[in-house]
C-alpha cells in the first residue's frame, strides 16, 4: 500500500505485514524533514516512488 | 535526482556517459529511506528491506517498520554463470547464492538472467548437488 493512499484506509489494514524500501514512517531525522517538506509542498504523504525519484 | 546531481558534482559538469558512469559507481548516500549505495559491479541499487506492519500512530495508519534486511542487492542481477565449462567447472546451486566470476574483465557489462531462464539455470544446477561458494 502505497504512503499516500494509507489515510484513506481507515482501520481495515491494521495489523498488515509489508516489506519494502521506504516507509513514511522510517524513523531518522533526515526522513521527518522530509516527509514534512514534501507534505508542505504536495498536501500528501510522500511514497517509495517519490522517495526513488529524488533521493 | 541525488544521484545525478552528486555524479554531475563529482565529473565537474562533465555529462558524458562514461564519466557519470563512473562517478555513479560505488557511490553511497543517506536517503529518507535509509543508507543507500550503488554497486559498482551491477551498477544497480543495494539498500536496506524493511518489514513493517500497519499501526495507527496519531489516528492514522502508518507503515511502522519492525525487522530490516541490510544492504540488499537484487539477486537476479547478479551475474549467472550460463554453463558449467564457462564458469571453471564450478556449478551454481542458485541464483542467489552464486557469485562465480567467469570474466571478471567484463562483469559489469554481462547481460543478467532474468525471470523463467534463471529459474531453469538455478533448477537445473541445484539437482546436480554441487554448490559453489
Amino acid at each position: 500500500m502505497d504512503d499516500d493512499d494509507l489515510p484513506g484506509t481507515g482501520d481495515i489494514l491494521l495489523g498488515v505485514v509489508t516489506a519494502g524500501f521506504y516507509s513514511a514512517a522510517h524513523p531518522s531525522a533526515l526522513n521527518r524533514e522530509y516527509v514534512a517538506a514534501y507534505q508542505k509542498a504536495t498536501g500528501h504523504r510522500p511514497n517509495f516512488i517519490s522517495v526513488g525519484g529524488y533521493y | 535526482m541525488h544521484l545525478i546531481y552528486q555524479a554531475l558534482q563529482q565529473t565537474g559538469g562533465k555529462t558524458d556517459a562514461d564519466a557519470m558512469v563512473a562517478a555513479m559507481k560505488g557511490m553511497k548516500w543517506e536517503s529518507p529511506r535509509g543508507p543507500i549505495s550503488i554497486d559498482p559491479r551491477t551498477r544497480d541499487i543495494v539498500q536496506n528491506i524493511y518489514i513493517r506492519k500497519v499501526e495507527k500512530v496519531n489516528g492514522e495508519p502508518w507503515a511502522i517498520e519492525f525487522a530490516t534486511f541490510e544492504a540488499v542487492k537484487d539477486p537476479l542481477r547478479w551475474p549467472i554463470p550460463t554453463s558449467r565449462r564457462s564458469c571453471k567447472g564450478r556449478v551454481i546451486c542458485s541464483p542467489i547464492r552464486c557469485s562465480c566470476s567467469c570474466r571478471p574483465d567484463r562483469q559489469d557489462l554481462r547481460p543478467t538472467v532474468r525471470g523463467a531462464r534463471a529459474r531453469q539455470i538455478g533448477a537445473q544446477a541445484h539437482r546436480s548437488r554441487r554448490h559453489c561458494g
